[in-house]
């Protein structure tokens, strides 16, 4: 993989090493390649599409934002 | 590789993912982080009684709703997590105009570690002009 050429060489640096590392651990793939069999039914996919049409996952978002800022979307 | 958001993960959990993200799972291009693996988890307990999705699941028949949350709190091994020992030394290296949370540092550590697209549901502008900065790419899927 190349590098970005507009990249502080510094931070290119970093990233080839971590990358190295990264590949010599076997993080660079995902554990399995092929689709993935849902588990859920209608029933369950209708839940969550109401879930997040009535406004509940952004409701959930922002009190995990308000508990730590360091999940929130900026 | 594309790297998506809590969102996306919820959609490809559930099977309601775009057909290009379906297709670059089975290709084995997806990866998350563990902040939006992390946040999805917290979201989908937050609040209490039905507001929380946890609590929706109570509906359906027991067997089915262990096999859904189990599926909301194991990644599958089709989606990529690149460890923080590996992420940490490119997000504290990170050289963007403007200061990140832990979230976005992770997710631009990830998409330049992996030279990936990050892909999100909604527009974040502070990890977009992150990206825009190291000129990560970065697409908005509603």
């Amino acid at each position: 993989m190349a590098t970005r050429q507009r990249l502080d060489p510094n931070l290119a640096a970093v990233i080839e090493r971590s990358r190295a590392r990264a590949a010599s651990v076997g993080e660079l793939t995902p554990p399995c390649v092929g689709p993935i069999e849902s588990v859920f039914t209608d029933e369950a996919r209708d839940i969550v599409a109401d879930w997040k049409r009535e406004g509940g996952y952004e409701r959930a978002l922002a009190e995990i934002a308000d508990a730590d800022p360091d999940l929130a979307v900026q | 590789m594309i790297v998506i958001d809590d969102q996306l993960l919820l959609a490809t959990l559930s099977d309601t993912d775009p057909p290009d993200i379906e297709a670059a799972v089975g290709r084995g291009e997806v990866f998350t982080t563990g902040s939006w693996y992390y946040r999805l988890g917290r979201a989908a307990t937050a609040g209490s009684g039905s507001g929380a999705l946890s609590g929706r699941f109570r509906a359906l028949e027991e067997p089915v709703r262990r096999r859904v949350v189990a599926a909301l709190e194991e990644l599958p091994p089709q989606i990529g997590l690149v460890s923080l020992r590996t992420l940490v030394p490119v997000m504290q290296a990170l050289a963007v105009s403007r200061p990140l949370n832990f979230l976005n540092a992770e997710a631009l550590g990830a998409a330049l570690l992996l030279d990936a697209t990050i892909a999100v549901t909604v527009d974040a502008p502070l990890l977009r002009a992150g990206a825009a900065d190291l000129s990560v790419d970065y697409r908005v899927i509603s």
